[in-house]
């Protein structure tokens, strides 16, 4: 085997491998998301969500899924936002759209 | 395990530490450099790396800034402060504002790339500060002689006789140590403070250990002429006798 097909299987076997991650990756959003919901910790589930989707946006983008990449990008940057302004009793509806 | 030394090329990146609590980014950096014949290691907290750049030696150095335990910035302080400036670093973050990549360049990151990060850019960077580190090291490298022994401040290497001997930084920096203070009486105590610093929160165990290390690997015995001897209750003393050289036939 030639070091480009090893290179270039590494690489296919990564990608595929972080493809059938997504998922779980998007449940796991969904279920940070679905935590805003519960008044008593929104101040500590928008640091999870920012941490999540910092991961996201990172990940995404070196695996070449640039909209996944773009759209946590901005969902990062609004939970930023809420924590910088304080503003964390917005609903979590500013948050999602 | 990752075996290092320092046995390269003046300068040039073999040895990369990628700081990356995101395995998903982790891997596929680290496939994207060892196919360029980098050897890469992994570390997914800031206290991990900081541990491992104690002991062993590596080229460079890829931070995430966001990592548990310490930040990539103050991983990056801390290099500055106990290593100087031998180790390459280059910040990769999703952290994309003007005054986070300032903060790091004048920290002493060496280069700084915002996620998603691209493998062409990124292998760009890499190869230009291994360009600019090689150039430093040629510039700045001072080759200290003691008898067959020669020490890279620069590349932190050894040889023996002219053969490169593998040794980690700490031993590096062990052996510089002795040799500066050759036939002074050292306590363990001076030694730990002087090599690994004052804040290490090590005990002198920690010596002992690096110096029987050093002892064996650089046959610091009685029949080469040189002799790293223990001091009762005290330390330890390197010393030269060109007698026993002589009587060995060295």
């Amino acid at each position: 085997m030639t070091r480009d097909t090893s290179f270039q299987i590494k690489l296919a076997r990564l990608k595929q491998v972080y493809k059938q991650s997504l998922p779980d990756k998007v449940d796991h959003l969904t279920m940070i998301h679905a935590r805003l919901s519960q008044q008593n910790d929104i101040a500590d589930t928008i640091v999870l969500l920012e941490e999540a989707t910092h991961k996201l946006s990172g990940s995404a983008g070196s695996y070449d899924y640039h909209h996944i990449s773009a759209a946590a990008h901005e969902l990062e940057y609004r939970c930023r936002s809420l924590q910088s302004d304080e503003l964390v009793k917005s609903s979590s509806e500013d948050i999602w759209h | 395990m990752l075996q290092l030394c320092s046995n390269h090329k003046l300068g040039t990146i073999v040895f990369i530490a990628i700081l990356e609590d995101d395995l998903d980014q982790a891997n596929l950096i680290r496939v994207w450099l060892e196919e360029q014949g980098h050897k890469c290691k992994i570390f997914t907290s800031g206290v991990s790396i900081v541990q491992a750049v104690r002991n062993d030696s590596y080229d460079l150095l890829i931070l995430d800034w966001l990592v548990p335990d310490m930040s990539g910035l103050e991983v990056l302080d801390h290099v500055r402060e106990t290593l100087g400036w031998q180790i390459s670093i280059l910040f990769a973050t999703r952290r994309n504002s003007e005054s986070d990549i300032v903060k790091a360049l004048t920290h002493g990151a060496d280069d700084y790339m915002v996620k998603p990060i691209k493998r062409i850019e990124m292998l760009a960077r890499i190869e230009a500060i291994s360009r600019r580190s090689v150039q430093n090291a040629q510039n700045n490298d001072i080759q200290l002689e003691y008898g067959p022994y020669t020490l890279s401040t620069t590349n932190r290497t050894i040889q023996m006789n002219g053969k490169l001997l593998e040794i980690t930084h700490r031993e590096f920096e062990l052996a510089l140590f002795l040799f500066k203070h050759c036939g002074r009486i050292l306590s363990r105590g001076y030694i730990l403070e002087a090599v690994w610093g004052k804040s290490a929160e090590l005990n002198t165990r920690t010596v002992d250990t690096h110096i029987s290390r050093l002892r064996h690997k650089l046959s610091l015995r009685n029949n080469s002429g040189w002799c790293l001897n223990s001091i009762y209750q005290h330390g330890y003393r390197l010393e030269y006798n060109a007698g026993d050289k002589l009587a060995s036939g060295a």
